[in-house]
């Protein structure tokens, strides 16, 4: 318990008084909550594996929320800690100097505690509450430097994509509180299936779907690319996207077949859409965003096709040789900073001003390729063997659903070997852009390209994670990983890849896109090489890559579809509506005033008539009260004769 | 302390009258006359929330109330009908208790955001104060002829606060405001006389004594084969009169909270009214129309409430989701943050349609939290109007490096009022939704898509505050005209003491909503369980 509460609120703690303590002593004071942080994030590692640690927590009436910290939270606390800190230590360089460096340690300190709380939650509630909460942090990272109203802009994409995927999860969530009356993640399960059951999934589906960034969710994520290098290195790479990854784990045995199925089509589509996207991008960031998009498909479809470990396992080494290609990013972006920062309209992220600087930063380009290796697949590293777990789980999914489903669910197989042959594609051409042929810009020499502690630590460590043995002893195969067994017990399944030619073909694939890259990219054609790596592409599957499947248009259109109905309703509302008030108002004016000349004219001249008419009356009947008593004795003769006569007849 | 009801409501009133009984050149007295008079309600209030007992499980209406305090006020004998009785009749349950603590927090805001106040003072304050003593008036009254009475009796200083302290288009907006609130007390007085002769016992000598006591109204102790008497057979085109009842109730009291089509009133009076008129007017007096939802148009006629759950909870859901759209297009920031009361309010009618435990703790949740967050927003813009006369997005740009600690204030609020977790906006949502969407196989009252589709608020409230954020604080410093430059210098202590409090409560009950949950828990229980069971009971008759 204490330690979790620790683990929890440190780095928010260390973040604020970060904050408090001034720009100068920021980021040592923000690592000094960090690594004590951490280190307790491991003891708590220990605790869990001996026993699960769960809390509860009365939140709102009849709402117990909860705790947990079993084996998968715990260990991606530790991941998250040990990025978080990695990248703690790398802003400290890359954002030297920056006014706001207190307030953007207060940020990630925030944001760290945001993702750990969602790891730590137990009750679906509780979970989205941080789910929320991370995307807020994620939100003020991205627009970290609000002053340009581009990236403010790109903050405001971001969060609102995230927020209409979060309004699907939260109908989720809320199906699942009405159906499970508590949902504890750690108590879920064994329920029948029922429609109800699925639109509960289709609705966390859908956030995931949103924070993954999955299709059709996806284009938040390269506009998440505004933020600082090392954020994107944290949050967009390593923890925060995978948490979508980690709620369907967590959700997965209330998955319907249809959520499932669903969910592992998408996953494909996307891996493939992404990879696409990622060959013609000239952004440093966005190839690394797409690209990461396209694992995290790899992820999500391997939770539809029931390969949740291999998923996770991919979802844990990702998160290395991600950080570690980011990371060797920002330290390529801070470079051109420095060597060009007398040119304000530099863009340091355009791949297209780089180019032999592998002679400048050695330690970041050895860390990049190592990591770009893993990412491509191939053997002897760690993103080999999680994908290949990954894979294998597709293709025997495949084989057994066919004769259900019919034959295109091979269709799903097959986009994701067909993404296995795309990566390293994209990875070998932004490899030789940034680091092989000539300087396509002037760089002058600087002492400390790559200053020892902060940049090369981080990068030495995440390079060493996208190396198998860190992971499992057999370099080929993903059964068998380190923490499987102790993750999931004796149910790991891991569908062992040996016997299978899933294994040989990966291989295949990873060399074959491999040898593409090196053909159409590397050194030996020069004017081919110039051609194909410099200009924005013509073809239409060119073009289709380049606008990343055009999702962009696709949300401009819908958010402008939007406003105008806005406006629209804006319009009924002040013209129809409220001349409507108005109106009644009017009426009651103009009615008021043709009663008021009716009040004049007729009544009150009906009143005057009849004054005026008694009056008359009045003056003739006054000439008959004269006061003389002879008169009046005479009127009452007249008056009695008339009677008189009057009765006769 | 006893009569704490009566002090809470006398209290400004006496101060009222003290302020008109100082010299016109004494305006920092009158000020402070004010100030010291809220500063007490408040207290009171705080003692109120600390003193109520919420560990009550109610039975009937009768038990459920404290606080009570219960003086015969007017007693006539009426011919044939029999007595006619009004009763100065107090007392507050859960429902009413967080809001008189909502509004003696709001009104001491409100003072001291009219402090630079210089022109009429002294009319100012005093109907300041006349206000302040009938809003409280209005929640803890427990007869109806008292409860109008408060109720009409705000309409004239909020009158004339508005069209005389308000902006150009004044006279405009408050004779609007006037005419409408006008026009649904009109609706509400007819169901309150019928009310009347509906219900009421006989005495001992078999005179039948007529009363407007809510308690007994809420009890169902009607008079067999009156007017509105359940049951008892007395239709107007198809319906019973005690459906036409509901009817015009509910037209008055949604014309109050608004929802649409009667919410057009709301940004006009927003936009002229003087910014610590509109906190009180969106922090509180739009509370009075929840709560008479709540304590009249439901409690009295749970059978109506049953039958029309469905359009009403559909109407919630619209006004959620129009509202929103609606802000979307202003350009006025007081006229977007109007719009967007009117979309939060919807959820009010939303959760209380529903009738689960969930529903209606949330709605009266979320009109707490929507009482400190719409009260914090129009103070927030108020600081810009203060420095520039001018409130359109457009005029500003990238206030954020200007003037960083207002903007983590607007920042704190905006995202409290679009529902982020951890601050008190989310809470009332959340209950809400989940209300809503199970109410169909809690009481099976409405369709569950009812309640999905009003989760597009979320996203809507999102959009438009993004975008404000995005237009106004973000990107590079501008002003349109370079004579503000000058004045735009970051909060003032004075404007701290204003925001302060609210972000902390925006924030305490976000993260502990037990504490304003806890104590109301018995009552909304039981609010539910009669209303459902009575309700049931008076359709079978």
């Amino acid at each position: 318990m204490l330690y979790m509460i620790l683990a929890l609120v440190l780095p928010l703690v260390g973040g604020l008084l970060a904050f408090a303590s001034g720009n100068k002593k920021a980021p040592i004071v923000a690592l000094a909550g960090m690594v004590p942080g951490f280190i307790v994030s491991v003891m708590l590692l220990n605790a869990a594996f001996n026993q699960r640690i769960i809390a509860r927590w009365e939140w709102l009436p009849g709402y117990e929320l909860g705790w947990q910290i079993d084996h998968i939270s715990a260990i991606l606390i530790c991941l998250v800690y040990f990025i978080s800190l990695l990248v703690h230590l790398f802003s400290a360089t890359y954002l030297k100097g920056d006014l706001g460096i207190g307030r953007f340690y207060a940020k990630l300190g925030f944001f760290t505690t945001s993702m750990l709380g969602l790891l730590a939650a137990d009750h679906l509630l509780l979970l989205f509450v941080f789910w929320e909460l991370v995307g807020f942090s994620s939100f003020l990272l991205i627009g970290f430097w609000f002053k340009d109203q581009k990236k403010a802009k790109a903050a405001r994409e971001a969060f609102m994509i995230n927020r209409v995927a979060d309004a699907g999860l939260l109908i989720g969530v809320i199906l699942m509180v009405i159906q499970f009356d508590q949902p504890f993640i750690s108590e879920l399960g064994g329920v029948e299936h029922s429609f109800l059951l699925s639109l509960a999934g289709f609705g966390l589906l859908i956030g995931a779907l949103g924070k993954s960034a999955q299709f059709p969710f996806f284009g938040w994520l390269p506009k998440a690319m505004a933020g600082p290098t090392p954020v994107s290195a944290l949050i967009h790479a390593a923890t925060m996207v995978a948490a979508g990854v980690y709620l369907l784990i967590r959700v997965q045995p209330v998955l319907t077949p249809v959520v499932l199925t669903t969910t592992a089509v998408i996953g494909a589509l996307t891996a493939f859409m992404a990879a696409v996207a990622a060959i013609t991008q000239f952004d440093i960031k966005k190839v690394l965003a797409f690209s990461t998009i396209s694992q995290l498909g790899y992820m999500v479809m391997g939770i539809g096709v029931g390969a949740a470990e291999a998923s996770f396992f991919h979802l844990w080494t990702h998160a290395f040789f991600k950080a570690g290609l980011f990371l060797g990013a920002g330290a390529v972006i801070h470079y051109l900073h420095q060597v060009n920062h007398e040119d304000h309209s530099f863009d340091a992220q355009d791949m297209r001003l780089m180019g032999g600087l592998k002679k400048h930063l050695p330690i970041t380009f050895i860390a990049f390729l190592l990591c770009g290796l893993s990412l491509s697949g191939l053997p002897l590293f760690s993103g080999f063997l999680s994908k290949e777990g990954i894979l294998t789980g597709t293709w025997l999914w495949a084989a057994e659903r066919s004769t259900e489903y019919g034959w295109w669910v091979y269709a799903v197989s097959d986009l994701g070997f067909i993404t296995a042959l795309l990566t390293p594609v994209y990875v070998g051409r932004q490899v030789w852009m940034v680091f092989f042929g000539q300087a396509r810009t002037k760089m002058t020499p600087v002492d400390q390209s790559e200053p020892l502690f902060n940049f090369k630590i981080p990068l030495i460590l995440l390079s060493l994670g996208a190396i198998w043995v860190f992971h499992a002893v057999n370099p080929l195969d993903a059964h068998g990983w380190y923490f499987g067994k102790r993750l999931f017990g004796e149910l790991e399944t891991i569908q062992s890849s040996i016997p299978t030619y899933t294994l040989i073909f990966s291989i295949a694939l990873a060399i074959a896109g491999l040898a593409i890259s090196i053909i159409s990219f590397g050194p030996k054609n020069k004017r081919t090489q110039e051609a194909n790596l410099l200009n924005a592409p013509k073809s239409v599957v060119g073009k289709v890559s380049f606008n990343s499947w055009y999702m962009e248009q696709f949300y401009d259109g819908l958010s402008s579809g939007y406003l105008k109905i806005a406006g629209f309703i804006q319009v009924i509302d002040k013209r129809v509506i409220d001349r409507l008030v108005d109106g009644v108002g009017v009426v009651t004016v103009v009615s008021s005033k043709v009663l008021a000349i009716i009040d004049r004219e007729i009544i009150d001249g009906l009143v005057n008539l009849v004054a005026w008419i008694s009056s008359a009356v009045g003056g003739i009947l006054t000439g008959l009260q004269s006061g003389k008593v002879q008169n009046q004795l005479v009127w009452l003769l007249i008056f009695l004769i008339t009677i008189v006569i009057w009765f006769q007849f | 302390m006893d009569n704490l009801l009566s002090w809470l409501i006398f209290i400004p009133f006496a101060g009222a009258l003290l302020v008109g009984l100082l010299p016109d050149s004494k305006s920092l007295l009158m000020k402070i006359v004010a100030l010291v008079a809220t500063c007490i309600q408040l207290v009171l209030g705080l003692l109120l929330f600390v003193q109520f007992d919420g560990s009550v499980a109610p039975e009937s209406w009768s038990e459920a109330f404290q606080f009570v305090e219960l003086v015969p006020w007017i007693q006539l004998k009426v011919g044939t009908i029999g007595f006619l009785q009004i009763d100065y009749f107090l007392g507050v349950d859960g429902i009413s208790m967080p809001l008189v603590v909502l509004s003696a927090l709001l009104l001491v805001i409100g003072v001291i955001s009219s402090w630079n106040l210089t022109q009429k003072v002294k009319g100012y304050f005093m109907l300041y104060l006349v206000l302040s003593g009938s809003l409280i008036g209005c929640f803890v009254a427990l007869d109806f002829f008292l409860f109008y009475v408060f109720f009409e009796f705000m309409l004239l200083p909020m009158f004339f606060l508005i069209g005389i302290w308000g902006g150009p288009r004044r006279s405009y907006a408050s004779i609007k405001f006037f005419l409408y609130t006008l026009f649904g007390s009109l609706l509400i007085l007819v169901v309150m006389i019928g009310l009347y002769l509906s219900t009421g016992s006989f005495d001992e000598f078999g005179n039948q004594v007529n009363t407007f006591s809510l308690v007994q109204m809420m009890d169902g102790r009607f008079i067999d084969s009156t007017l509105l008497a359940p049951g008892s057979g007395f239709y107007l085109w198809g319906e019973s009169l005690r459906y036409w009842a509901f009817v015009l109730l509910f037209i008055g009291f949604i014309i109050k909270l608004p929802a649409i089509p009667f919410h057009t009133w709301l940004p006009d009076a927003h936009v002229e009214a003087p910014t610590a008129i509109s906190v009180l007017l969106a922090g509180v007096l739009l509370k009075v129309g929840g709560y008479g939802l709540f304590r009249i148009c439901y409690a009295i006629f749970p059978d109506i409430a049953i039958e029309l759950a469905q359009p009403v909870a559909i109407l919630g859901m619209i006004s959620i989701v129009y509202g929103g759209m609606v802000a979307m297009a202003q350009n006025d920031v007081k006229k977007l943050i109007a719009y967007s009361s009117v979309s939060h309010m919807g959820f009010v009618l939303l959760g209380l349609a529903a009738l689960t435990s969930e529903g209606v703790a949330g709605a009266l949740f979320q009109m707490v939290s929507h009482g400190f967050i719409s009260g914090a927003l129009f103070l927030v813009v108020g600081v810009i109007y203060d420095r520039t006369h001018d409130r359109q997005i457009e005029g500003l740009s990238g206030l954020a490096g200007k003037m960083p600690k207002y903007t983590f204030f607007v920042v704190l609020f905006f995202f409290a009022s679009l529902g982020l977790p951890g601050l008190s906006g989310f809470v009332g949502e959340l209950l809400v939704l989940i209300g809503a969407i199970g109410a169909e196989s809690t009481n099976g009252l409405f369709s569950r898509w009812i309640g999905m589709v009003s989760v597009l608020g979320i996203i809507i409230s999102a959009g438009y505050y993004l975008w404000t954020l995005q237009r106004m604080f973000f990107g590079k410093y501008w002003t349109k005209e370079s004579a503000w430059d000058a004045k735009m210098l970051d909060l003032t202590p004075r404007e701290w003491l204003m925001l302060l409090p609210l972000a902390v409560l925006t924030l305490l009950f976000g993260v502990f909503p037990s504490l304003l949950l806890d104590p109301i828990e018995n009552t909304m229980q039981f609010f539910v369980e009669s209303l459902l069971n009575q309700g049931q009971t008076y359709l079978n008759l």
